[in-house]
């Protein structure tokens, strides 16, 4: 019994003397602080005579661009040291204790030359922590195209910094009735250049990208009928491309972009079919009594999701397109509409009206972890997602009028678009431009 | 009446249960975590790091931490200052103290200069009593002794609590504050404070990584001046960016030394398990 309690106590103390011979490990379960300090500095002219308005444009572009992203919290440019009046463009000529001083982690540093119309862009981002360059790029192009450069290096700055691409180089397309007539838009990430693709005088619907090239698919009333139409942003083509009796709406590309999913009427009942680039029917996707519209594909091309009042209101549906079998979404809300599914596949976005309003809301493709992501007043409607799944476009009357809004996919940092000039609805987003 | 109150106990429990009811989710709340106790101090006094308060210490160590303490027992006046107008006894005396904090009693001496002994009406005129001109510079030098005196007494207080630290014995009556420290500020456990100096530093966006659950391990190595002197990673996340940014926090460390790190190896534990909560 002696033996047993020496035993025990040894143990113990053995026990008891473990953790002092292993070192405490310290640790640290979050970043102090969750934007990075990031100085985009105004580019400076390389040679040549200087152009102040050309350098405020490329900085406020990147400035917009960056903020969006929720990544960076922007240091401000008032508080600029002599570096940042310098043409110092490598690491070794950068003077980085002065923004470390500001405490900026990131740099965005760069220089122009404008010959003609004729534009040099050089921009680089560096790592003032480590005082090296993380990424560099040389544009070449008109001096119109300052905008797009300076999105371009701010999609540089995104796959640097995440290794993915951004997606601000790309276009919004939007339904906008600024001429009296709905006609479809397309214009800048960021709200710039809006430029009008169609002149139907009549109304415009529902635009979509092509996965595979500057096309868009899109309803118009051209004809007198809701009828589908394809367009080449490039060389200004249209086709009509489904005209069936009826209802010919909601086109959205496979993401192969050799099929397409739309809502037919011609049966008498709204259905989802399964058509061709050049509008030949493959097959009939559902048949149910009630209407089936707004489809939006899985990023495999295996599944659609898609708006159903089958069950009484329009709620939200999946149907796998191989088997034909079809399931409820979810089943919280009375009145959900205008699915869409993100390119990682992970989330679907879409709007649900309570309370005599619109809001938008994400939820796991299972039904599960559902989010509102959108509050305040105002209706909120038509979500589509950024090409890389960070973002998302839609339209909103917060502010009275419905305009165009970006937001990001948490629902935090939205922000309008386009809110001038008439009514702005049912945007879209293209891949890369 | 059993049937009825079965039914009724069956539809309550599929209500409750989720099952005809989903659950709507709220959007988590976000949380905001504040370290008061452990925030870095600029200017941390002389003490033992991991005393933890008890009943108001006395007063430090009259050594190195000589500043603030004690407003009433210091009539002398502002050591070298004094000497300028009057007699120069000798050149400029080999003054140790490390930095000029000689005017953290705004209060005994408006400005010197002009006539430069208020002191005779001073209530503790003390072992000096008249300090004319003819005795500055022993009154001076008696500083320069006293000042000394005080300095190796701190030297001395501080090799102690560095002793102590190391044997985490009791606390005695030692101050809160930092072995090396001079300042007026009440210093921290140097693993606290570490944590708290590299959380600061440590920025990353969650827009940046996709994923909450990285983790990456790292050991740290600081020299005798408390600089890092090296890091290398025990067990690395599986995303770069997250790796990188804690090797950009841990870089910072290379600009601050902090003597109560000298010679210290830490191990170090970076993860997201903070977000995950929000």
């Amino acid at each position: 019994m002696k033996k047993l309690t020496t035993f025990f106590i040894l143990l113990l103390a053995l026990i008891v003397s473990i953790p002092s011979t292993v070192r405490a490990q310290i640790e640290v379960s979050a970043p102090g602080q969750q934007a990075v300090p990031l100085a985009v500095t105004q580019f400076l002219p390389m040679e040549g005579a200087a152009r102040p308005e050309l350098a405020k444009e490329i900085e406020q572009a990147l400035s917009w661009d960056m903020d969006l992203t929720g990544m960076f919290s922007l240091v401000d440019p008032a508080s600029f040291l002599s570096d940042a009046r310098v043409l110092a463009l490598n690491s070794v000529e950068i003077d980085f204790a002065q923004w470390r001083l500001l405490r900026a982690d990131y740099l965005i540093k760069g220089g122009y030359v404008v010959q003609g119309d004729q534009l040099t862009l050089e921009a680089r981002l560096f790592d003032v922590v480590e005082r090296r360059l993380l990424a560099g790029r040389r544009y070449t192009g008109k001096v119109a195209d300052a905008r797009r450069m300076a999105h371009s290096f701010a999609d540089q700055i995104m796959k640097s910094l995440t290794d993915e691409n951004g997606p601000f180089n790309t276009r919004l397309a939007f339904i906008s009735n600024r001429t009296g007539h709905k006609e479809l838009y397309l214009m800048d990430v960021d709200g710039h250049n809006p430029t009008r693709v169609t002149d139907h005088r009549a109304i415009v619907l529902n635009p979509d990208f092509s996965p595979r090239g500057k096309e868009l698919v899109f309803t118009s009333y051209k004809g007198g009928n809701p009828d589908l139409y394809r367009k080449e942003t490039y060389s200004g083509k249209e086709v009509r491309i489904s005209a069936q009796r009826g209802l010919n709406i909601a086109g959205r590309y496979r993401p192969d972009g050799r099929e397409l999913a739309v809502t037919l009427s011609r049966d008498g009942n709204a259905e989802l079919y399964l058509i061709g680039t050049s509008g030949s029917i493959n097959k009939r996707l559902t048949d149910a009594w009630g209407i089936d519209s707004d489809p939006s594909w899985s990023p495999d091309g295996s599944q659609i999701a898609f708006v159903s009042d089958r069950q009484g209101n329009p709620h939200i549906f999946i149907l796998d397109v191989a088997g034909g079998q079809v399931r409820r979404l979810n089943s919280s809300g009375k009145y959900n509409v205008t699915p869409a599914w993100s390119p990682k596949g992970d989330r679907i976005v879409f709007s649900r009206l309570a309370g005599g309003q619109f809001d938008i809301f994400s939820i796991n493709p299972d039904g599960s972890d559902e989010r509102q992501l959108t509050f305040g007043g105002g209706n909120k409607e038509h979500p589509r997602w950024s090409p890389d799944g960070r973002f998302i476009v839609y339209s909103s009357t917060e502010q009275g009028k419905r305009g165009i809004y970006v937001m990001r996919a948490d629902g935090s940092g939205g922000r309008p678009v386009a809110l001038g000039g008439g009514d702005n609805s049912h945007p879209a987003w293209s891949g890369e431009w | 009446m059993l049937v009825v109150s079965f039914i009724i106990h069956v539809v309550l429990l599929l209500l409750f249960s989720g099952v005809i009811l989903p659950k709507m989710k709220t959007p988590p709340k976000p949380v905001y975590v504040v370290d008061l106790v452990n925030l870095p101090v600029k200017d941390p006094r002389a003490g033992r790091p991991d005393v933890r308060k008890g009943p108001e210490k006395t007063e430090p160590t009259p050594g190195a931490s000589a500043p603030e303490p004690k407003p009433d027992a210091v009539p002398l006046p502002p050591k070298p200052e004094a000497k300028p107008e009057v007699v120069k006894p000798e050149p400029p005396k080999p003054k140790p103290k490390p930095e000029p904090k000689p005017e953290p009693k705004p209060t005994p001496k408006p400005t010197p200069k002009a006539e430069a002994k208020p002191k005779p009406e001073k209530p503790k005129p003390a072992d000096k009593p008249k300090v004319t001109d003819k005795d500055e510079a022993s009154v001076t030098s008696a500083l320069d002794k006293l000042q000394k005196k005080q300095e190796y007494a701190g030297v001395q207080d501080k090799i102690a609590a560095m002793a102590a630290a190391r044997n985490k014995g009791s606390a005695g009556d030692v101050p809160i504050g930092m072995p090396d420290g001079k300042g007026s500020e009440e210093g921290v456990a140097s693993d606290a404070w570490l944590q708290e100096y590299l959380k600061q530093a440590w920025r990353l966006s969650k827009y940046q990584v996709g994923r909450s659950d990285l983790e990456t391990k790292m050991q740290l190595t600081f020299d005798a001046q408390g600089k890092l002197a090296n890091y290398k990673f025990t067990k690395k996340s599986s995303d770069a960016r997250f790796d990188d940014s804690v090797v950009r926090a841990v870089l910072q460390l290379k600009d601050y030394p902090v003597p109560a790190l000298a010679d210290a190896r830490k191990d170090v534990v970076f993860n997201l398990k903070e977000l995950q909560r929000q």
